[in-house]
Protein backbone atom coordinates (compact mmCIF):
# COMPACT_ATOMS: atom_id res chain seq x y z
CA UNK A 1 0.00 0.00 0.00
CA UNK A 2 1.05 3.60 -0.80
CA UNK A 3 2.24 5.82 1.73
CA UNK A 4 -0.93 7.98 1.31
CA UNK A 5 -3.02 5.19 1.17
CA UNK A 6 -1.81 4.50 4.96
CA UNK A 7 -1.98 7.90 6.03
CA UNK A 8 -5.73 7.99 4.48
CA UNK A 9 -6.80 4.68 6.45
CA UNK A 10 -5.02 5.96 9.37
CA UNK A 11 -6.59 9.16 10.03
CA UNK A 12 -7.94 9.24 13.02
CA UNK A 13 -11.16 11.37 12.52
CA UNK A 14 -11.96 8.74 9.96
CA UNK A 15 -12.17 6.24 13.04
CA UNK A 16 -14.04 8.91 15.27
CA UNK A 17 -17.53 10.08 15.83
CA UNK A 18 -17.94 13.46 13.72
CA UNK A 19 -20.67 15.44 15.40
CA UNK A 20 -22.56 17.96 13.25
CA UNK A 21 -22.91 21.58 14.49
CA UNK A 22 -26.01 20.82 15.20
CA UNK A 23 -25.43 17.50 17.12
CA UNK A 24 -26.62 18.07 20.82
CA UNK A 25 -23.18 18.00 21.95
CA UNK A 26 -22.51 20.63 19.36
CA UNK A 27 -25.53 22.85 20.28
CA UNK A 28 -24.69 22.71 24.19
CA UNK A 29 -21.03 24.18 23.57
CA UNK A 30 -22.53 26.74 21.65
CA UNK A 31 -25.40 27.65 24.23
CA UNK A 32 -22.33 27.83 26.60
CA UNK A 33 -20.21 29.87 24.62
CA UNK A 34 -22.43 32.52 23.95
CA UNK A 35 -24.16 32.05 27.18
CA UNK A 36 -27.56 31.58 26.33
CA UNK A 37 -29.99 30.26 28.11
CA UNK A 38 -31.95 27.38 26.25
CA UNK A 39 -35.65 28.47 24.47
CA UNK A 40 -36.63 25.83 23.02
CA UNK A 41 -37.07 22.11 23.98
CA UNK A 42 -37.73 23.45 27.71
CA UNK A 43 -36.83 22.17 31.09
CA UNK A 44 -33.54 23.99 30.77
CA UNK A 45 -32.51 20.66 28.97
CA UNK A 46 -30.39 21.58 25.46
CA UNK A 47 -32.78 20.08 22.27
CA UNK A 48 -31.54 20.58 18.68
CA UNK A 49 -30.56 24.07 18.27
CA UNK A 50 -33.07 25.53 15.40
CA UNK A 51 -31.78 26.37 11.78
CA UNK A 52 -32.59 30.31 10.17
CA UNK A 53 -31.51 31.85 7.20
CA UNK A 54 -28.58 29.70 7.29
CA UNK A 55 -27.12 30.15 10.34
CA UNK A 56 -27.29 28.39 13.54
CA UNK A 57 -29.19 30.64 15.97
CA UNK A 58 -29.56 30.31 19.23
CA UNK A 59 -31.38 32.76 21.16
CA UNK A 60 -29.06 34.48 22.97
CA UNK A 61 -30.30 37.12 25.69
CA UNK A 62 -27.41 36.89 28.25
CA UNK A 63 -24.23 38.17 28.91
CA UNK A 64 -21.19 36.97 26.30
CA UNK A 65 -18.47 35.11 27.30
CA UNK A 66 -20.32 32.85 30.25
CA UNK A 67 -17.79 30.34 29.79
CA UNK A 68 -19.00 27.11 31.12
CA UNK A 69 -21.55 28.31 33.28
CA UNK A 70 -23.32 24.82 33.92
CA UNK A 71 -20.26 22.13 33.74
CA UNK A 72 -21.81 18.57 32.35
CA UNK A 73 -20.04 15.56 33.38
CA UNK A 74 -17.53 15.53 30.43
CA UNK A 75 -16.52 19.36 30.99
CA UNK A 76 -16.00 18.97 34.67
CA UNK A 77 -13.49 15.60 33.48
CA UNK A 78 -11.97 17.95 30.98
CA UNK A 79 -11.51 20.42 33.40
CA UNK A 80 -10.58 18.15 35.89
CA UNK A 81 -7.72 17.24 33.49
CA UNK A 82 -6.32 20.71 33.19
CA UNK A 83 -6.22 21.23 36.89
CA UNK A 84 -4.81 17.60 37.54
CA UNK A 85 -2.52 17.59 34.67
CA UNK A 86 -1.61 21.39 35.50
CA UNK A 87 -0.46 21.32 38.89
CA UNK A 88 0.53 17.43 38.85
CA UNK A 89 -2.60 16.63 41.55
CA UNK A 90 -5.06 13.83 41.60
CA UNK A 91 -8.37 14.20 42.88
CA UNK A 92 -10.83 11.50 44.21
CA UNK A 93 -14.35 10.92 42.23
CA UNK A 94 -16.44 11.15 45.22
CA UNK A 95 -16.93 7.88 47.49
CA UNK A 96 -15.70 7.08 51.10
CA UNK A 97 -12.65 8.79 52.38
CA UNK A 98 -11.42 5.80 54.02
CA UNK A 99 -11.46 2.76 51.86
CA UNK A 100 -11.39 -0.22 53.84
CA UNK A 101 -7.66 -2.11 53.98
CA UNK A 102 -9.01 -5.69 52.56
CA UNK A 103 -6.47 -6.44 50.28
CA UNK A 104 -3.78 -6.28 52.86
CA UNK A 105 -5.91 -7.93 55.36
CA UNK A 106 -5.39 -11.35 53.89
CA UNK A 107 -6.20 -10.54 50.24
CA UNK A 108 -10.01 -10.57 50.28
CA UNK A 109 -11.52 -9.02 47.01
CA UNK A 110 -11.88 -4.99 47.44
CA UNK A 111 -15.64 -4.08 46.65
CA UNK A 112 -15.96 -3.28 43.06
CA UNK A 113 -16.13 -0.16 42.19
CA UNK A 114 -17.21 2.25 38.83
CA UNK A 115 -13.82 1.98 37.72
CA UNK A 116 -13.68 -1.90 37.86
CA UNK A 117 -16.20 -1.91 34.81
CA UNK A 118 -13.73 -1.02 32.48
CA UNK A 119 -11.45 -3.55 31.06
CA UNK A 120 -8.02 -4.32 32.37
CA UNK A 121 -6.25 -4.81 29.84
CA UNK A 122 -2.96 -4.60 31.74
CA UNK A 123 -3.08 -5.47 35.18
CA UNK A 124 -0.42 -7.93 36.09
CA UNK A 125 -0.52 -8.58 39.50
CA UNK A 126 -3.20 -8.63 41.92
CA UNK A 127 -2.16 -6.01 44.38
CA UNK A 128 -2.50 -7.75 47.73
CA UNK A 129 1.00 -9.39 46.67
CA UNK A 130 2.52 -6.07 47.18
CA UNK A 131 0.50 -5.02 50.20
CA UNK A 132 1.34 -8.16 52.45
CA UNK A 133 4.63 -8.83 51.52
CA UNK A 134 6.09 -5.04 51.60
CA UNK A 135 9.55 -5.47 50.65
CA UNK A 136 11.46 -2.68 49.91
CA UNK A 137 12.55 -2.37 46.25
CA UNK A 138 15.61 -1.26 45.00
CA UNK A 139 14.78 2.48 45.57
CA UNK A 140 13.27 1.60 49.24
CA UNK A 141 16.09 2.99 51.74
CA UNK A 142 16.09 6.12 49.86
CA UNK A 143 11.82 6.30 49.36
CA UNK A 144 11.70 5.62 53.20
CA UNK A 145 14.44 8.38 54.50
CA UNK A 146 12.16 10.80 51.64
CA UNK A 147 8.78 9.53 53.98
CA UNK A 148 10.72 10.18 57.14
CA UNK A 149 11.79 13.95 55.71
CA UNK A 150 8.29 14.56 54.78
CA UNK A 151 6.32 13.07 58.08
CA UNK A 152 8.62 15.80 59.45
CA UNK A 153 7.47 18.87 57.14
CA UNK A 154 5.03 21.39 58.20
CA UNK A 155 1.61 20.41 58.04
CA UNK A 156 -0.11 22.97 55.89
CA UNK A 157 2.64 24.78 54.31
CA UNK A 158 0.98 24.27 50.71
CA UNK A 159 -2.85 24.18 51.54
CA UNK A 160 -4.18 26.97 50.42
CA UNK A 161 -6.77 28.63 52.76
CA UNK A 162 -10.52 30.55 51.83
CA UNK A 163 -9.38 33.19 49.32
CA UNK A 164 -5.71 31.87 49.38
CA UNK A 165 -3.58 30.10 46.38
CA UNK A 166 -1.59 27.60 46.28
CA UNK A 167 1.22 29.54 43.54
CA UNK A 168 3.12 27.23 41.13
CA UNK A 169 6.43 28.78 38.73
CA UNK A 170 7.46 25.60 36.76
CA UNK A 171 9.41 25.63 33.61
CA UNK A 172 9.18 23.00 31.01
CA UNK A 173 11.63 22.55 28.33
CA UNK A 174 11.34 20.85 25.51
CA UNK A 175 13.44 18.13 24.15
CA UNK A 176 16.09 18.68 21.81
CA UNK A 177 15.79 16.15 18.23
CA UNK A 178 17.28 12.56 19.05
CA UNK A 179 20.57 12.42 19.54
CA UNK A 180 20.47 15.48 22.25
CA UNK A 181 21.45 19.32 21.70
CA UNK A 182 19.65 22.30 23.27
CA UNK A 183 16.53 22.17 24.02
CA UNK A 184 14.03 23.80 21.39
CA UNK A 185 13.14 27.09 22.01
CA UNK A 186 9.36 26.51 21.10
CA UNK A 187 6.71 24.86 23.21
CA UNK A 188 9.62 25.38 26.04
CA UNK A 189 7.78 27.20 28.71
CA UNK A 190 8.23 29.37 31.73
CA UNK A 191 4.60 29.01 33.92
CA UNK A 192 3.33 30.41 36.53
CA UNK A 193 -0.53 28.90 38.09
CA UNK A 194 -2.43 29.41 40.92
CA UNK A 195 -4.94 26.83 42.35
CA UNK A 196 -7.62 27.39 45.03
CA UNK A 197 -8.83 25.35 47.44
CA UNK A 198 -12.29 24.98 45.92
CA UNK A 199 -10.55 23.72 42.26
CA UNK A 200 -10.89 27.21 40.48
CA UNK A 201 -7.45 28.78 39.17
CA UNK A 202 -5.68 30.60 36.50
CA UNK A 203 -2.43 30.06 34.77
CA UNK A 204 -0.37 31.95 32.44
CA UNK A 205 2.76 31.16 30.62
CA UNK A 206 5.16 32.10 27.82
CA UNK A 207 8.00 30.58 25.81
CA UNK A 208 10.88 33.17 25.51
CA UNK A 209 12.42 31.41 22.54
CA UNK A 210 9.44 31.69 20.06
CA UNK A 211 7.73 33.86 17.45
CA UNK A 212 5.56 36.78 18.45
CA UNK A 213 2.32 34.93 18.16
CA UNK A 214 3.31 31.45 20.18
CA UNK A 215 5.17 32.60 23.29
CA UNK A 216 2.43 33.87 25.44
CA UNK A 217 -0.81 32.07 26.82
CA UNK A 218 -3.66 32.13 29.47
CA UNK A 219 -6.56 30.12 30.68
CA UNK A 220 -8.35 29.98 33.72
CA UNK A 221 -11.21 27.83 34.77
CA UNK A 222 -13.89 27.30 37.32
CA UNK A 223 -14.96 25.92 40.47
CA UNK A 224 -15.66 22.22 39.58
CA UNK A 225 -19.29 21.29 40.48
CA UNK A 226 -21.75 19.03 39.28
CA UNK A 227 -21.31 16.69 42.90
CA UNK A 228 -18.37 15.09 41.12
CA UNK A 229 -15.78 15.68 44.05
CA UNK A 230 -12.65 16.77 41.90
CA UNK A 231 -11.22 18.85 45.19
CA UNK A 232 -7.37 18.11 45.29
CA UNK A 233 -8.14 18.40 48.68
CA UNK A 234 -9.85 14.92 49.63
CA UNK A 235 -6.13 14.19 49.69
CA UNK A 236 -5.97 15.00 53.21
CA UNK A 237 -8.45 12.41 54.00
CA UNK A 238 -7.28 9.43 52.81
CA UNK A 239 -5.44 6.65 54.71
CA UNK A 240 -2.11 7.34 56.10
CA UNK A 241 -1.03 3.08 56.26
CA UNK A 242 0.67 2.53 52.98
CA UNK A 243 -1.44 -0.85 52.50
CA UNK A 244 -4.45 1.14 52.78
CA UNK A 245 -3.58 4.12 50.44
CA UNK A 246 -3.01 1.49 48.05
CA UNK A 247 -6.20 -0.03 48.55
CA UNK A 248 -7.66 3.50 47.58
CA UNK A 249 -5.89 4.01 45.31
CA UNK A 250 -6.39 0.53 43.49
CA UNK A 251 -10.00 0.71 43.74
CA UNK A 252 -10.26 4.06 42.95
CA UNK A 253 -8.64 4.02 40.24
CA UNK A 254 -7.36 0.38 38.76
CA UNK A 255 -10.48 -1.32 38.97
CA UNK A 256 -9.75 -3.88 41.81
CA UNK A 257 -6.40 -4.99 40.32
CA UNK A 258 -3.04 -2.61 40.83
CA UNK A 259 -1.23 -1.25 37.77
CA UNK A 260 2.09 0.18 38.77
CA UNK A 261 2.00 3.16 36.14
CA UNK A 262 -1.43 4.36 37.39
CA UNK A 263 -0.22 4.23 41.04
CA UNK A 264 3.46 5.39 40.21
CA UNK A 265 1.87 9.02 38.27
CA UNK A 266 -0.80 9.20 41.45
CA UNK A 267 1.83 9.32 43.99
CA UNK A 268 4.14 11.05 42.38
CA UNK A 269 1.27 13.43 41.35
CA UNK A 270 0.44 14.09 44.94
CA UNK A 271 3.88 14.44 46.14
CA UNK A 272 4.20 17.41 44.01
CA UNK A 273 2.05 19.45 46.19
CA UNK A 274 -0.61 19.77 48.91
CA UNK A 275 -1.09 16.40 50.35
CA UNK A 276 -0.45 16.92 54.45
CA UNK A 277 2.52 15.13 55.67
CA UNK A 278 1.43 11.76 57.08
CA UNK A 279 0.03 11.15 53.21
CA UNK A 280 2.88 11.91 51.83
CA UNK A 281 4.83 9.68 54.38
CA UNK A 282 2.84 7.34 53.62
CA UNK A 283 2.97 8.02 49.41
CA UNK A 284 6.75 7.14 49.85
CA UNK A 285 6.34 4.17 51.77
CA UNK A 286 4.08 2.77 49.52
CA UNK A 287 6.31 3.54 46.60
CA UNK A 288 9.12 2.05 48.42
CA UNK A 289 7.37 -1.40 48.22
CA UNK A 290 6.16 -0.99 44.45
CA UNK A 291 7.50 -3.23 41.58
CA UNK A 292 9.86 -1.62 38.93
CA UNK A 293 10.41 1.32 40.87
CA UNK A 294 14.35 2.00 40.36
CA UNK A 295 16.46 4.92 42.77
CA UNK A 296 18.53 6.25 40.19
CA UNK A 297 21.10 8.16 42.29
CA UNK A 298 21.47 11.99 42.48
CA UNK A 299 21.25 14.06 39.51
CA UNK A 300 21.07 17.45 38.97
CA UNK A 301 19.01 19.67 36.73
CA UNK A 302 19.57 22.36 34.64
CA UNK A 303 18.83 24.95 37.46
CA UNK A 304 21.88 23.20 39.30
CA UNK A 305 19.40 21.48 42.23
CA UNK A 306 20.53 18.09 43.08
CA UNK A 307 17.89 15.55 44.01
CA UNK A 308 17.10 12.27 44.88
CA UNK A 309 15.90 10.38 41.56
CA UNK A 310 13.17 7.44 41.64
CA UNK A 311 11.96 5.91 38.37
CA UNK A 312 9.63 3.72 37.18
CA UNK A 313 10.05 1.57 34.25
CA UNK A 314 6.98 1.06 32.72
CA UNK A 315 8.45 -0.55 29.69
CA UNK A 316 9.84 -3.45 31.50
CA UNK A 317 6.73 -3.90 33.45
CA UNK A 318 3.67 -2.67 31.30
CA UNK A 319 4.56 -3.03 27.64
CA UNK A 320 1.48 -2.78 25.01
CA UNK A 321 -2.45 -0.49 25.91
CA UNK A 322 -4.04 0.13 28.71
CA UNK A 323 -7.48 1.33 27.94
CA UNK A 324 -6.58 1.73 24.33
CA UNK A 325 -3.47 4.23 25.85
CA UNK A 326 0.21 3.23 24.45
CA UNK A 327 1.81 3.20 27.47
CA UNK A 328 5.02 1.90 26.00
CA UNK A 329 4.67 5.17 24.20
CA UNK A 330 4.35 7.35 27.29
CA UNK A 331 8.04 6.49 28.07
CA UNK A 332 9.46 6.08 31.75
CA UNK A 333 8.62 8.84 34.10
CA UNK A 334 11.73 10.06 36.57
CA UNK A 335 11.02 11.93 39.75
CA UNK A 336 13.72 14.32 41.17
CA UNK A 337 13.45 14.97 44.84
CA UNK A 338 15.09 17.27 47.00
CA UNK A 339 16.27 14.84 49.91
CA UNK A 340 15.97 18.30 52.48
CA UNK A 341 12.35 18.63 52.05
CA UNK A 342 11.16 15.82 49.90
CA UNK A 343 9.34 17.75 47.30
CA UNK A 344 9.77 17.09 44.24
CA UNK A 345 12.28 19.27 42.11
CA UNK A 346 11.49 17.53 38.55
CA UNK A 347 9.75 15.69 36.39
CA UNK A 348 10.98 14.02 33.29
CA UNK A 349 10.28 11.81 30.99
CA UNK A 350 12.43 9.52 29.30
CA UNK A 351 12.37 7.27 26.01
CA UNK A 352 11.06 3.76 26.34
CA UNK A 353 13.41 1.47 27.02
CA UNK A 354 14.24 -1.58 28.94
CA UNK A 355 16.73 0.62 31.03
CA UNK A 356 16.54 4.15 32.35
CA UNK A 357 19.59 6.13 31.39
CA UNK A 358 19.66 9.57 33.21
CA UNK A 359 22.94 11.28 33.06
CA UNK A 360 24.25 12.85 36.77
CA UNK A 361 23.78 16.30 34.93
CA UNK A 362 20.72 16.20 33.54
CA UNK A 363 20.83 17.90 30.16
CA UNK A 364 17.91 20.03 29.13
CA UNK A 365 17.28 18.13 26.03
CA UNK A 366 15.32 15.58 27.74
CA UNK A 367 12.56 18.15 28.50
CA UNK A 368 12.15 17.81 32.08
CA UNK A 369 9.61 19.66 34.47
CA UNK A 370 11.69 22.25 36.61
CA UNK A 371 9.25 22.92 39.91
CA UNK A 372 11.03 26.32 40.66
CA UNK A 373 8.79 27.67 43.09
CA UNK A 374 5.77 27.16 45.14
CA UNK A 375 3.83 29.05 48.15
CA UNK A 376 0.26 30.32 49.49
CA UNK A 377 -0.40 33.81 48.05
CA UNK A 378 -3.59 36.33 48.84
CA UNK A 379 -4.69 36.59 45.25
CA UNK A 380 -5.00 34.86 42.26
CA UNK A 381 -3.11 37.47 40.56
CA UNK A 382 0.03 37.65 43.10
CA UNK A 383 3.27 35.85 43.62
CA UNK A 384 5.78 34.63 46.75
CA UNK A 385 8.41 37.23 48.12
CA UNK A 386 11.46 36.83 45.33
CA UNK A 387 9.37 35.36 42.77
CA UNK A 388 9.71 38.66 39.96
CA UNK A 389 13.96 38.36 40.67
CA UNK A 390 13.67 34.72 39.83
CA UNK A 391 12.08 35.32 36.90
CA UNK A 392 14.94 37.55 35.98
CA UNK A 393 17.57 35.71 36.65
CA UNK A 394 16.25 32.13 35.44
CA UNK A 395 18.72 31.25 32.75
CA UNK A 396 16.72 29.90 30.00
CA UNK A 397 18.52 30.95 27.27
CA UNK A 398 21.72 28.96 27.95
CA UNK A 399 19.02 26.13 27.57
CA UNK A 400 17.84 26.57 23.93
CA UNK B 1 -37.03 38.87 26.73
CA UNK B 2 -34.65 42.00 26.78
CA UNK B 3 -33.50 43.76 24.04
CA UNK B 4 -30.59 42.40 21.55
CA UNK B 5 -28.34 45.02 20.76
CA UNK B 6 -27.76 45.24 16.62
CA UNK B 7 -23.89 44.68 17.33
CA UNK B 8 -24.71 41.89 19.60
CA UNK B 9 -27.13 40.35 16.86
CA UNK B 10 -24.39 40.88 14.18
CA UNK B 11 -21.61 39.33 16.27
CA UNK B 12 -23.50 36.18 17.00
CA UNK B 13 -24.66 35.39 13.87
CA UNK B 14 -21.14 35.82 12.62
CA UNK B 15 -20.41 33.55 15.30
CA UNK B 16 -23.32 31.14 14.19
CA UNK B 17 -21.85 31.04 10.64
CA UNK B 18 -18.22 30.17 11.46
CA UNK B 19 -19.80 27.58 14.07
CA UNK B 20 -21.90 25.92 11.63
CA UNK B 21 -19.57 25.88 8.82
CA UNK B 22 -16.33 25.13 10.55
CA UNK B 23 -17.37 22.54 13.96
CA UNK B 24 -16.78 19.51 12.28
CA UNK B 25 -13.24 20.60 11.12
CA UNK B 26 -12.38 21.88 14.10
CA UNK B 27 -13.41 18.47 15.95
CA UNK B 28 -11.30 16.75 13.32
CA UNK B 29 -8.51 18.74 13.88
CA UNK B 30 -8.85 17.37 17.71
CA UNK B 31 -9.03 14.24 17.36
CA UNK B 32 -6.20 14.17 14.81
CA UNK B 33 -4.13 15.21 17.99
CA UNK B 34 -5.29 14.55 21.34
CA UNK B 35 -6.16 10.58 22.32
CA UNK B 36 -9.55 10.92 24.40
CA UNK B 37 -13.12 12.01 23.44
CA UNK B 38 -13.14 14.56 26.33
CA UNK B 39 -9.26 16.18 25.34
CA UNK B 40 -10.98 16.44 21.88
CA UNK B 41 -14.05 18.22 23.30
CA UNK B 42 -12.00 20.33 25.66
CA UNK B 43 -9.84 21.51 22.35
CA UNK B 44 -13.04 22.31 20.42
CA UNK B 45 -14.30 24.07 23.22
CA UNK B 46 -10.98 26.29 23.37
CA UNK B 47 -11.11 26.68 20.05
CA UNK B 48 -14.70 28.45 19.89
CA UNK B 49 -14.39 29.74 22.98
CA UNK B 50 -11.11 31.71 22.03
CA UNK B 51 -12.84 32.61 18.55
CA UNK B 52 -15.97 33.95 20.15
CA UNK B 53 -13.56 36.44 22.49
CA UNK B 54 -11.63 37.46 19.14
CA UNK B 55 -14.33 37.35 16.39
CA UNK B 56 -13.58 40.64 15.11
CA UNK B 57 -9.95 39.02 14.77
CA UNK B 58 -11.03 36.07 12.06
CA UNK B 59 -10.55 36.69 8.65
CA UNK B 60 -13.20 36.38 5.83
CA UNK B 61 -13.47 32.84 4.14
CA UNK B 62 -11.62 30.89 3.13
CA UNK B 63 -9.17 32.37 5.59
CA UNK B 64 -11.32 31.60 8.03
CA UNK B 65 -10.88 28.03 8.93
CA UNK B 66 -6.78 28.42 8.84
CA UNK B 67 -7.51 31.12 11.72
CA UNK B 68 -9.36 28.39 13.62
CA UNK B 69 -6.77 25.78 12.93
CA UNK B 70 -4.43 28.19 13.82
CA UNK B 71 -5.66 28.70 17.08
CA UNK B 72 -6.59 24.66 17.82
CA UNK B 73 -2.65 24.22 17.08
CA UNK B 74 -1.80 26.22 20.14
CA UNK B 75 -5.06 24.96 22.50
CA UNK B 76 -3.56 21.11 21.52
CA UNK B 77 0.17 22.95 22.08
CA UNK B 78 -0.67 23.92 25.42
CA UNK B 79 -3.09 20.91 26.22
CA UNK B 80 0.55 18.60 25.29
CA UNK B 81 2.67 20.76 27.52
CA UNK B 82 0.11 19.57 30.35
CA UNK B 83 0.03 16.06 29.26
CA UNK B 84 3.57 15.45 29.05
CA UNK B 85 3.26 14.86 32.88
CA UNK B 86 1.72 12.16 31.82
CA UNK B 87 -0.77 13.00 34.52
CA UNK B 88 -3.81 13.35 32.37
CA UNK B 89 -3.99 9.71 31.77
CA UNK B 90 -5.00 9.24 35.30
CA UNK B 91 -7.86 11.45 34.25
CA UNK B 92 -8.52 9.64 30.99
CA UNK B 93 -8.82 6.62 32.58
CA UNK B 94 -11.11 8.29 35.28
CA UNK B 95 -13.12 9.72 32.64
CA UNK B 96 -14.38 7.78 29.80
CA UNK B 97 -11.34 5.77 29.07
CA UNK B 98 -12.62 6.20 25.22
CA UNK B 99 -10.19 7.03 22.89
CA UNK B 100 -10.84 9.35 20.50
CA UNK B 101 -9.37 7.32 17.67
CA UNK B 102 -10.64 4.28 17.47
CA UNK B 103 -7.40 2.58 16.68
CA UNK B 104 -7.62 -0.58 18.26
CA UNK B 105 -7.91 -4.05 16.27
CA UNK B 106 -6.57 -2.52 13.43
CA UNK B 107 -2.93 -3.62 13.01
CA UNK B 108 -1.99 -1.62 9.94
CA UNK B 109 -3.87 1.54 11.34
CA UNK B 110 -1.70 1.46 14.57
CA UNK B 111 1.63 1.15 12.71
CA UNK B 112 0.97 4.26 10.90
CA UNK B 113 0.14 5.79 13.99
CA UNK B 114 3.00 4.63 15.38
CA UNK B 115 5.22 5.46 13.01
CA UNK B 116 3.67 8.98 12.75
CA UNK B 117 3.84 9.40 16.66
CA UNK B 118 7.81 8.79 16.34
CA UNK B 119 8.17 12.09 14.35
CA UNK B 120 9.34 15.79 15.49
CA UNK B 121 5.85 17.38 16.26
CA UNK B 122 6.73 20.14 13.63
CA UNK B 123 6.78 17.23 10.89
CA UNK B 124 4.01 15.66 12.15
CA UNK B 125 2.09 19.13 12.27
CA UNK B 126 2.75 19.96 9.16
CA UNK B 127 2.19 16.18 7.43
CA UNK B 128 -1.31 16.01 9.49
CA UNK B 129 -2.01 19.53 7.82
CA UNK B 130 -1.25 18.33 4.15
CA UNK B 131 -2.63 14.99 4.37
CA UNK B 132 -5.66 15.01 7.01
CA UNK B 133 -6.64 18.39 6.94
CA UNK B 134 -5.91 18.61 3.18
CA UNK B 135 -4.29 22.18 3.38
CA UNK B 136 -1.71 23.26 0.60
CA UNK B 137 1.66 23.76 1.47
CA UNK B 138 0.48 27.82 1.13
CA UNK B 139 -2.22 26.84 3.76
CA UNK B 140 -0.37 24.98 5.96
CA UNK B 141 2.22 27.43 6.07
CA UNK B 142 -0.18 29.85 6.97
CA UNK B 143 -1.11 28.10 10.14
CA UNK B 144 2.07 27.28 11.30
CA UNK B 145 3.57 30.83 11.09
CA UNK B 146 6.42 29.52 8.41
CA UNK B 147 7.24 29.75 4.75
CA UNK B 148 5.76 27.49 2.39
CA UNK B 149 8.69 25.92 1.78
CA UNK B 150 9.65 25.55 5.42
CA UNK B 151 5.99 23.66 5.24
CA UNK B 152 7.56 21.81 2.34
CA UNK B 153 10.67 20.87 3.97
CA UNK B 154 8.72 19.35 6.54
CA UNK B 155 6.41 17.15 4.75
CA UNK B 156 9.41 16.11 2.96
CA UNK B 157 11.21 15.05 5.78
CA UNK B 158 8.38 13.65 7.50
CA UNK B 159 7.10 11.76 4.55
CA UNK B 160 10.73 9.92 3.93
CA UNK B 161 11.33 9.42 7.81
CA UNK B 162 7.56 7.53 7.56
CA UNK B 163 9.24 4.88 4.68
CA UNK B 164 11.99 4.45 6.88
CA UNK B 165 9.73 3.30 9.71
CA UNK B 166 6.89 1.63 8.18
CA UNK B 167 9.81 -0.25 4.99
CA UNK B 168 7.66 1.12 2.51
CA UNK B 169 9.69 1.72 -0.65
CA UNK B 170 10.84 5.07 -1.85
CA UNK B 171 8.65 6.04 -4.91
CA UNK B 172 10.12 5.49 -8.24
CA UNK B 173 13.85 6.89 -9.06
CA UNK B 174 13.66 9.53 -11.84
CA UNK B 175 9.86 10.74 -11.22
CA UNK B 176 9.70 10.62 -7.65
CA UNK B 177 13.53 12.13 -6.88
CA UNK B 178 12.29 15.21 -9.03
CA UNK B 179 8.84 15.32 -7.13
CA UNK B 180 10.81 15.64 -4.47
CA UNK B 181 13.33 17.41 -4.95
CA UNK B 182 10.26 20.20 -6.22
CA UNK B 183 8.66 19.95 -2.92
CA UNK B 184 11.58 20.81 -1.27
CA UNK B 185 13.48 23.98 -3.25
CA UNK B 186 9.65 24.59 -4.91
CA UNK B 187 11.86 25.88 -7.33
CA UNK B 188 11.53 25.24 -11.02
CA UNK B 189 15.24 24.00 -11.32
CA UNK B 190 14.88 21.55 -8.83
CA UNK B 191 12.19 19.78 -11.30
CA UNK B 192 13.79 19.96 -14.24
CA UNK B 193 14.78 16.67 -16.29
Amino acid sequence: MQLDDLLSAADPARHAQIDDADSHRATALYRRIVGTPPSRGGGGVPTKAPRQGGHLRMHSHGQPVQMLPRLSVTAAVAVAVVVAAAFGLVAFVGGSRAPHNTLAGGGAKPPRSAASLRPSSSSPRPSSARSQSARLNQAGPVLDALAAVAAGRPPTSLVPGPGQYLYVLDIELKGAPSGGGASMPCGSVIRQEWLASDGSGRQVGYSPGCGSNEDRFTQSWRTIGNGIDFNYLAWQGLPTQPAAMETAIVQRFEGGHANNAITFLLATGVLNFTAPPAVRSALFKMLATMPGVQYLGKVTDPLGRTGDTIALNQYARHPGNLHGIHLGHLGNLVVIFDPKTSQVLDEAPTPPSRRIHLPRQMPPWLAPFMYVKTGIVGSIKATPPGTSKLLRTIPYRHWV
Amino acid sequence: MPDRDPSWEHREQRFSSLYREHYRSVQAYAVRRVESQADAADVVADVFATTWRRLSEVPDPPADLLWLYGVARRVVAGKRRSAMRMRNLIARLQATAVPASTVTGDQVTDRVLDAVATLRPVEREALALVHWEQLSHAEAAQVLGCSENAVAIRVHRARTRLRQVLGEPEPAPPDARNECLAVVSDSPQASEG
